[in-house]
C-alpha cells in the first residue's frame, strides 16, 4: 500500500489510537475457531465428518476449538483465495495438493511443524516428501490423487496386456459392434487423466529413477521418446502407429483415442455414456469417480498397459495433503491447527475421512479398510504412480504440461501437412527446458 | 417550472445527511488507526475533509457534483490501480510477495529445527506458580530401567457393559490392525474375554460391535459414565492395562498403558528446567500425573483460552535447546506433545545477514530479495521479498524473446478484436434498427426475441456457446460441418467475434433504434425534398447524425472490449496455441495474456504482469486520446 | 434491383433480417433449455430433438441442502440492486456536472476518466483483496467476505463506466431548460435536482438496468470476495456447477441459468418500451 510511517502521522494518530480502541474494544466470542479451506468435494464432506458448526461441541477434536469448514466454490477459487489471502482472513488449514507447498512455503504462506511418530510411521517417505520443502514437511498425506483404466467387461471379455492389443481390439470390432472411441477419459482431463495414454506411447513431463526425477534421464531421452530412442523414435512411431492415419496429407485420429471434449474421432462428454453402453471398451478413471460405474468394472481397475507386456503408462498419483498455514501463527491458533493435523494423520481420521470421501486412503494402515474400487485404485497407483511435481508441470522453464499434450494433438491433427518429428522435436524442448528449470525451483 | 430557491429544508437535509456520512466515514477512520491501517484512516481523513469543504463552503461548485463519484473511483479502482502499478518496478513472484520485514520474520520464525535425535515428550500442560498466563510443562519421564513397550498401541474398541449388569462397564475391542495379542476381546475392570472372529458382528470397519454378553451404552449413557472412565483399568495382558476415552461418533479408543511405571518428574517453564520430587507429584488412579508442587494443570477452556501462548512459548531445556509445545490435548488424549528444538536460524541486525547455527552458512541480501549465501550461490532461503529493480521488468518485455514475441501478436488481435467487436456489434445492431424502424407486424416479437441474448447473464450464454462450437457441438452437427471453430487459430478468433457479435448487437440495436427517433424526420423530408435519394440520405445526414450521438459510446464499447476479460477466458480460455512453445494462444487478448502470467500458474509473477499492464495502459491511452482528440468527443461540450 | 434503399424499404426484406436474427439470438438460448431438462449431464450431446425430459436439474435446486440457489438469488439481487441504484445516483451527480457545467480541468477529468476504463482492472485483484482484507480487520461488516465489502468494490468500480454512459446520454438532452433555469437564477444544484433529475430519470433508469445486468453477471471478483456457500452470487454459483475440478454439471447449470435469467428478461421484457424510450433523446421532451 502506499506506505506512510507512523511516526508522521504524529499526535494525531496518538489520540485516534487511543479513541479507536475504546471505539472498538472487541468482544470475543467464546469457543475458538480453527478454519479449513477445501474445495468443491472435500469441503463438503469435511463437514459431514465434524459435523456443521452449530452441532460441534467444542473439544470433539481438539481441545476448546470448534472446527469450521469452509468450501470454495471450485478448485480454482480455493487456489485463488490462498494467493490473496493474509492471515487477517485466511484459514488455519487448508486441503490442497502436493504441488502447491513449495510454491506455499516459498511465500510464506505454509509453515513447516514436526508429526508425532506414531503417526509417521504409518506413511511412506515419498508421502511425506510430497509435502515437504527443504526437508520440512508442511502437511499430512490425506488421499491420493490418481486414475486408473477401467475395462467394461461386456466388451473385451478379458484383460489385454498391451496398448497395442488394446488398438487390434478396437480395430477389429469397431465395425461390428459400433464401438465409438477405443479408450476415453472420464475423469481428470487430457494432460493429468490422460498421461497413462501418452506415457504408454512415449510421452512424459518427466522421467524418475529411484523416487527422484532423473534429469539426466529426463534430458537424454528427450523425454519424448522411451529409452534410448532419438527423438523421432518411438514417440512419433507409437503414434502412427497406434493412434493416427493418414489421412491425405495430414494426420487424423484413428478414433482410438480420445483425448479431450472435441477431439477427432469422439467426444469425452460422450465418454460416459459410450462406455456404459459398451461402446468405448476402455476409459480412464478417477478416484474420486467411486459410484460412477458399477462395481463389476470397478474390479478391472488397472494402469494403462504399455507398448510392452508389463510395462504400463505411468499416471501421476501423488497426495493431497491437509496443509498447516502461517496464518494459523498469525492468528494464535499454531498448537491447535497441529493438533487437529495429527487426526487428519491418524487411523482413525484417515478412516472416518475417506469412508465418506472414498479416494484411496493415504495412511497406509487405514487403506485396509478400502472397498474395492479404493483398493482397486490404490493398486494401480503403486503399479504406475509418478509424483506429481509442480513446478515441472507448471512450465517454469516454458509451457505448462497441462497444456501441451492438447495442444501437440490438435497441432498435429489439426494442420495438413505436418511434421511429426518437427512438432515432436519441438514438444521435447519445451519439456527439457521445464525439466531443468523446474528443478532448481 | 419554477425554482426552489434556497429552500430551507434542503439545506437542513443536506447537512444532516453530510454530516452522517462524515460521522461514519470518521467511525471507520478511528477504527482503522484502531487496528494500526494508517494509510486507510488517512484515506478516510481526507475523505472527511473532502466532504467539510466541500459541502460546507462554496469553494467548488463542481466538486459538488463530483465528490462522492471521486472518493468511490479513489478508494476502489486508482488506489489499487496505481498499486498494481507501482508493483511494475519490483521482482514480485512467487517466492518474492511479502515484504521484507515479514519475510525476516518468517525465516527466523521457521529457523528452527528438532534435535539430532528428536527427542519429544508426551507432558501435562499447565501453568506454573498463580498466574494462569505463565505457561509450563510436567514432564513425566520413564526411569531408563522401564520400558513403555506397547504403549503406543491403541485399539478400537465400544462401550458398554458386559453380563447385564450396567455398573459393570466394559469395552469390546477390536485389534483390526492386528498389532497386540487377541483380534477381539472383552474387557472389565475385573476380567478379559477373549473373542474370535465368529463371536462377533463386525461393522465396515471390521470393529465388533456386538459380541455375547456384552450391551453397547446408548448415547446418552455413554456421557453418563463417561467421567468414571479415567479412573478404570481395564484388564490387558500383564503388566498392562486398557485406559478408555469416552467415545466419539460410538467409537472409543482404547490405549494400553503400562502399570506401575515409574516416573522421573521434571517442570520447564520459559525460566527455569528442573526436575521435581516424585512424592510433590499427584497422580491420577491410572498413574498419570496430572499436577505438581507449584504446577496447575489447564482446564480445556484455559488450553483454549492460551493457545497462542502455549503454541509459541519456548519453554528451558539444555542450552542451546528449548522445549515447544507442538501438540494440545485432544479429545482422547489428556497429553500434550512436545519437542526440543533449537533455534538454528540467527540474524544480526547490525550486518544484516542471517546465519544458520548447524551449517554455519551465512547468508546476506543478494539484492534480488533473497538472503543468499555467497559461498554457494544455489543456496538461500525462503521466502524472499519485494525487491526493487526499477526497470528489469520493462526491459524483460523486450529482451526475453519468449515474453516479446507473443506481446507483439497478442496486442495486434487486442486491438483487431475491440475494433473489429464495435464495428460488427454496431453494424448488425444498426442494419436491425433500420429494419425495424418502420411499422411492421411481429415487431414487438422480434424486438422481444432479439434482446433476449442481452438480458441473458452472458457468464451462462459464453459457456453455453463453448459447448455448441465444439467440434462435435451443436452447431457442426446440425448444419452438417466440420469445423474447428475453438481449435484452429483463425477460427478460434472468429468464433470469439462472433459470439462477442451475439452478446452485443441487440444493445446496438436498442441505441440505434432509440437514436433513430431520436433523429428529426424533418432532416430526412427537407433532404427528400430537395431530390436526395435513401441512400444519400442515410450516408449523408442519418449515419453521420448517428455516429456523433453514438460516439461516446462507442468509444466505451472499444474501451470495455479492450479488456474484455470474460469472453476469451470463459469462451477459449485464449487458446488454442498456434505454436507449442508460445505463451500466449491465439485468442488471447492483453488483459487475458497478463492475467495468466499474473495468476494463472503456479509461478506467478505479478512484477511482469505489472509491467505489461503499464505498457497496455500507456499505448491505449494514447490511441484513445489521440482518437478522442481527432474526433472532437470532448470538444462539443468542453 | 434498381435502388437498393426502394427495396429496404420493402417489408419483406425487413422480415428477413428480423427472422434470421432472432434465430441467430434465440438458438443458443434454445439449447440451454433442452440442456436443462436432459437427464445428461453434458451439453456438446445436445441434441436439436430433446431425447429426455426430466425436472431433476430444478428440483436439485431447491432440494440439495449444498444448493442454496434462492439464496444466492437473493444475494446476487441484493448486491446488484444496491449497487446499480447507487452507483447510477452517485454517478448521475457527476455526469450531469461533466456534461453541463463549465469548468477548470474538465477535459483533464473526462479523460482520465476514460483511461481508468482501460486499465485492465482484473489485474489490480490483489491489491483490491489486501485493502478489504485490512477493512475486515477494523469494520467486519464492511469487509472481505461481507456482501457489504462487494457493494462497496462493485460501486467503485462501476463508477467510472456509468458516469461516461450517462454523460453520452445527457450530452443528448437539449440545453434549452436549464439555460431556462439560468436564467431563472438558479444554482447548479437547483438546476440538477429540480430540472435535470426528473427530465433524465428515463436515463438513468435504463443506466440503472444495465448495471444490474453487468453486476449479476461479475464473477471473478465475487469468487474471491464470498467464498463461503450461503454468500455465493448466483453467477459464482452456477459456475461451481461446471468449474468443478472433477466433474462438470450442464444440466443444473441450465436450470439454473434459466431461473436466474427469468427475473432480468421480464423486467426487461415489461420495461422495453422504456428503456429504449430512454435511449433516446426524443422521450424528454417534457
Amino acid at each position: 500500500m502506499f506506505s506512510i510511517s507512523k511516526k508522521g502521522a504524529g499526535a494525531v494518530v496518538a489520540f485516534a489510537v487511543v479513541l479507536g480502541g475504546i471505539a472498538l474494544a472487541p468482544a470475543q466470542a467464546a469457543p475458538k475457531v480453527l478454519t479449513i479451506w477445501a474445495d468443491e468435494t472435500r469441503g463438503p464432506n469435511l463437514i459431514q465428518l465434524f459435523g456443521a458448526l452449530e452441532d460441534q461441541d467444542d473439544g470433539d477434536f481438539v481441545d476448546g476449538y470448534v472446527i469450521d469448514v469452509k468450501p470454495q466454490a471450485n478448485f480454482e477459487a480455493l487456489k485463488a483465495a490462498l494467493d490473496n489471502a493474509t492471515s487477517a482472513s485466511g484459514p488455519d488449514i487448508v486441503l490442497g495438493p502436493n504441488d502447491w507447498v513449495a510454491t506455499g512455503a516459498k511465500n510464506g504462506k505454509l509453515a513447516a511443524f514436526t508429526l508425532p511418530a506414531t503417526i509417521k510411521k504409518d506413511f511412506t517417505a515419498n508421502q511425506l516428501g510430497d509435502l515437504s520443502y527443504k526437508g520440512k514437511l508442511y502437511g499430512v498425506p490425506l488421499d491420493v490423487n490418481n486414475v486408473a483404466m477401467v475395462r467394461n467387461e461386456g466388451v473385451p471379455s478379458s484383460a489385454v496386456a498391451t496398448f497395442g492389443a488394446m488398438v487390434n481390439y478396437f480395430q477389429a470390432n469397431k465395425e461390428a459392434q459400433g464401438l465409438t472411441a477405443g479408450l476415453c477419459v472420464l475423469g481428470g482431463g487430457t494432460s493429468w487423466g490422460g498421461l497413462g495414454v501418452w506415457s504408454a506411447l512415449g510421452l512424459q513431463p518427466y522421467r524418475m529413477s529411484n523416487g527422484k526425477v532423473d534429469t539426466k534421464l529426463s534430458k537424454a531421452t528427450a523425454t519424448v521418446a522411451a529409452s534410448g530412442d532419438p527423438v523421432s523414435g518411438s514417440f512419433v512411431n507409437n503414434l502412427k502407429a497406434l493412434v493416427l492415419e493418414p489421412s491425405g496429407n495430414r494426420w487424423v485420429s484413428n478414433g482410438f483415442w480420445a483425448p479431450w471434449d472435441g477431439a477427432p474421432g469422439t467426444t469425452m462428454a460422450n465418454c460416459e455414456a459410450d462406455f456404459k453402453a459398451g461402446k468405448v471398451p476402455f476409459a480412464i478413471l478417477g478416484n474420486w469417480q467411486k459410484g460412477m460405474l458399477s462395481t463389476a468394472i470397478e474390479g478391472t481397475l488397472q494402469p494403462v498397459p504399455g507398448i510392452t507386456a508389463g510395462t504400463y503408462g505411468n499416471a501421476f498419483g501423488s497426495v493431497s495433503g491437509a496443509l498447516l498455514t502461517s496464518f494459523a501463527n498469525g492468528k494464535g491458533n499454531l498448537a491447535a491447527a497441529k493438533s487437529l493435523l495429527n487426526y487428519f494423520g491418524s487411523r482413525a481420521g484417515q478412516r472416518d475421512y475417506q469412508k465418506i470421501e472414498n479416494r484411496p486412503h493415504a495412511n497406509a494402515k487405514a487403506a485396509k479398510f478400502g472397498s474395492v474400487f479404493q483398493k482397486g485404485m490404490a493398486r494401480a497407483a503403486g503399479q504406475a504412480s509418478i509424483p506429481q511435481i509442480g513446478s515441472i508441470l507448471s512450465g517454469t522453464g516454458g509451457n505448462a504440461w497441462w497444456d501441451l499434450p492438447g495442444d501437440f494433438w490438435w497441432n498435429v491433427t489439426g494442420d495438413p501437412g505436418v511434421d511429426l518429428t518437427t512438432k515432436t522435436k519441438s514438444l521435447s524442448a519445451i519439456l527439457k527446458a521445464n525439466v531443468v528449470a523446474g528443478s532448481k525451483f | 417550472m419554477r425554482i426552489l430557491k434556497g429552500n430551507l429544508y434542503a439545506i437542513i437535509a443536506k447537512v444532516i445527511f453530510v454530516s452522517l456520512a462524515m460521522v461514519a466515514l470518521g467511525y471507520f477512520m478511528m477504527a482503522a488507526f484502531g487496528t494500526g491501517d494508517t494509510n486507510i484512516a488517512i484515506f478516510l481523513a481526507i475523505c472527511i475533509l473532502l466532504l467539510a469543504f466541500t459541502y460546507f463552503t462554496n469553494l467548488s461548485v463542481p466538486l459538488k457534483f463530483f465528490a462522492p463519484g471521486i472518493m468511490f473511483l479513489g478508494a476502489f479502482v486508482i488506489v489499487p490501480v496505481v498499486f498494481t502499478l507501482s508493483m511494475a518496478g519490483f521482482k514480485y513472484q512467487t517466492g518474492n510477495m511479502l515484504s521484507k520485514e515479514d519475510a525476516l520474520s518468517t525465516i527466523i520464525d521457521q529457523g528452527n529445527t528438532t534435535d539430532p535425535e528428536g527427542t519429544s515428550f508426551d507432558v501435562v500442560i499447565g501453568h506454573v506458580g498463580e498466574k494462569q498466563g505463565n505457561v509450563g510443562v510436567l514432564i513425566p519421564i520413564p526411569r531408563e530401567d522401564e520400558s513403555q513397550v506397547g504403549s503406543a498401541l491403541v485399539f478400537d474398541s465400544r462401550l458398554g457393559y458386559y453380563g447385564g449388569d450396567k455398573s459393570n462397564i466394559a469395552v469390546l475391542v477390536s485389534d483390526v490392525y492386528e498389532e497386540g495379542s487377541y483380534p477381539f476381546f472383552i474387557s472389565t475392570a475385573t476380567e478379559l474375554v477373549t473373542l474370535t472372529e465368529d463371536d462377533v458382528v463386525l461393522n465396515d470397519d471390521y470393529v465388533a460391535v456386538k459380541a455375547p454378553g456384552f450391551t453397547q451404552f446408548s448415547e446418552a449413557e455413554s456421557k453418563v459414565v463417561s467421567d468414571q472412565l479415567a479412573g478404570i483399568r481395564f484388564k490387558y495382558v500383564d503388566p498392562y492395562f486398557l485406559k478408555a476415552d469416552p467415545p466419539i461418533r460410538g467409537n472409543s479408543m482404547a490405549s494400553v498403558n503400562q502399570a506401575e511405571v515409574n516416573y522421573n518428574y521434571f517442570i520447564s517453564t520459559k525460566t527455569e528446567y528442573y526436575e521435581v520430587d516424585e512424592n510433590d507429584v499427584t497422580v491420577d488412579d491410572l498413574g498419570q500425573a496430572i499436577a505438581a508442587k507449584n504446577f496447575t494443570k489447564y482446564t480445556s477452556d484455559q488450553i483454549a483460552k492460551y493457545a497462542d501462548k502455549i503454541g509459541n512459548v519456548r519453554l528451558k531445556y539444555e542450552d542451546p535447546y528449548y522445549i515447544g509445545i507442538e501438540n494440545l490435548p485432544t479429545g482422547s488424549n489428556p497429553f500434550g506433545w512436545a519437542i526440543v528444538k533449537i533455534q538454528n536460524i540467527t540474524y544480526d541486525k547490525k550486518t544484516d545477514k542471517v546465519t544458520d547455527i548447524l551449517t554455519g552458512a551465512t547468508y546476506s541480501d543478494d539484492g534480488r530479495g533473497n538472503y543468499r549465501n555467497p559461498d554457494n550461490k544455489e543456496d538461500y532461503l525462503d521466502p524472499g521479498w519485494r525487491q526493487g529493480v526499477w526497470f528489469e521488468n520493462f526491459t524483460s518485455l523486450v529482451t526475453e524473446p519468449r515474453i516479446r514475441e507473443p506481446l507483439i501478436s497478442v496486442f495486434i488481435w487486442t486491438i483487431v478484436f475491440a475494433v473489429s467487436t464495435v464495428i460488427t456489434q454496431f453494424a448488425l445492431g444498426l442494419l436491425v434498427a433500420i429494419a425495424m424502424d418502420k411499422k411492421l407486424r411481429g415487431r414487438g416479437v422480434y424486438r422481444s426475441l432479439m434482446i433476449l441474448p442481452y438480458a441473458m447473464p452472458s457468464i451462462m450464454s459464453i459457456l453455453i456457446w463453448g459447448g455448441m462450437l465444439d467440434r462435435n457441438g451443436a452447431i457442426n452437427s446440425l448444419l452438417n460441418l466440420d469445423i474447428s471453430w475453438l481449435q484452429d487459430p483463425w477460427m478460434a478468433k472468429v468464433s470469439v467475434l462472433l459470439v462477442n457479435l451475439w452478446l452485443g448487437f441487440p444493445y446496438f440495436y436498442l441505441i440505434c433504434a432509440g437514436s433513430l427517433q431520436a433523429i428529426p424526420k424533418e432532416l430526412a423530408e427537407s433532404a427528400s425534398i430537395d431530390g436526395a435519394n435513401a441512400r444519400q440520405i442515410f450516408r449523408l445526414i442519418t449515419l453521420p447524425l448517428l455516429l456523433r450521438m453514438l460516439t461516446p459510446l462507442l468509444i466505451a464499447s472499444f474501451a470495455f472490449n479492450f479488456n474484455n476479460f470474460n469472453i476469451v477466458y470463459l469462451l477459449t480460455g485464449g487458446g488454442p496455441k498456434p505454436e507449442l512453445d508460445s505463451l500466449a494462444g491465439a485468442t488471447d487478448i492483453l488483459i487475458s495474456y497478463t492475467y495468466k502470467l499474473a495468476f494463472d500458474t503456479t509461478i506467478q509473477n505479478y512484477g511482469l504482469a505489472s509491467a505489461i499492464s503499464v505498457v497496455i495502459f500507456v499505448i491505449v491511452a494514447s490511441i484513445s486520446m489521440y482518437g478522442i482528440r481527432k474526433s472532437k468527443v470532448l470538444d462539443d461540450f468542453a | 434491383m434498381i435502388n437498393f434503399f426502394q427495396w429496404v424499404q420493402q417489408k419483406s426484406w425487413r422480415h428477413a433480417v428480423g427472422i434470421l436474427c432472432c434465430f441467430f439470438a434465440i438458438f443458443p438460448l434454445y439449447l440451454v433449455v433442452t440442456a436443462s431438462f436432459s437427464s445428461n449431464q453434458s451439453l456438446q450431446s445436445t441434441s436439436f430433438i430433446p431425447t429426455s425430459f426430466v425436472w431433476d436439474n430444478y428440483t436439485m435446486l431447491f432440494t440439495d441442502p449444498k444448493v442454496p440457489f434462492l439464496k444466492w438469488m437473493q444475494n446476487s439481487a441484493m448486491i446488484a440492486a444496491s449497487v446499480s441504484l447507487l452507483s447510477v445516483l452517485i454517478g448521475a451527480a457527476s455526469a450531469f456536472a461533466f456534461s453541463r457545467l463549465r469548468f477548470k480541468g474538465k477535459r483533464v477529468g473526462l479523460q482520465a476518466l476514460l483511461l481508468v476504463q482501460m486499465f485492465p482492472s482484473v489485474l489490480a485483484l490483489s491489491a483490491i483483496y489486501v485493502i478489504m482484507e485490512r477493512v475486515y480487520v477494523f469494520a467486519p461488516e464492511w469487509g472481505l467476505g461481507t456482501l457489504g465489502g462487494l457493494v462497496l468494490v462493485y460501486l467503485g468500480g462501476s463508477m467510472g463506466v456509468n458516469i461516461w454512459l450517462m454523460k453520452g446520454f445527457v450530452d443528448s438532452i437539449p440545453l434549452e431548460l436549464d439555460e431556462a433555469a439560468k436564467v431563472d437564477g438558479a444554482s447548479a444544484m437547483q438546476t440538477y435536482w429540480q430540472i435535470f433529475v426528473p427530465l433524465a430519470s428515463p436515463i438513468l433508469a435504463v443506466v440503472t438496468l444495465l448495471s444490474f445486468i453487468g453486476l449479476f453477471n461479475e464473477f471473478i471478483l465475487a469468487r474471491l470476495f464470498l467464498p463461503e456457500n450461503e454468500q455465493r452470487t448466483v453467477a459464482v454459483g452456477l459456475q461451481g456447477f461446471i468449474g468443478g475440478q472433477y466433474a462438470q454439471n450442464w444440466g443444473p447449470f441450465a436450470a439454473g441459468s434459466i431461473l436466474a435469467s427469468i427475473p432480468i428478461i421480464v423486467v426487461f421484457m415489461s420495461l422495453q418500451r422504456y428503456i429504449i424510450g430512454g435511449l433516446t433523446a426524443g422521450s424528454v421532451k417534457g
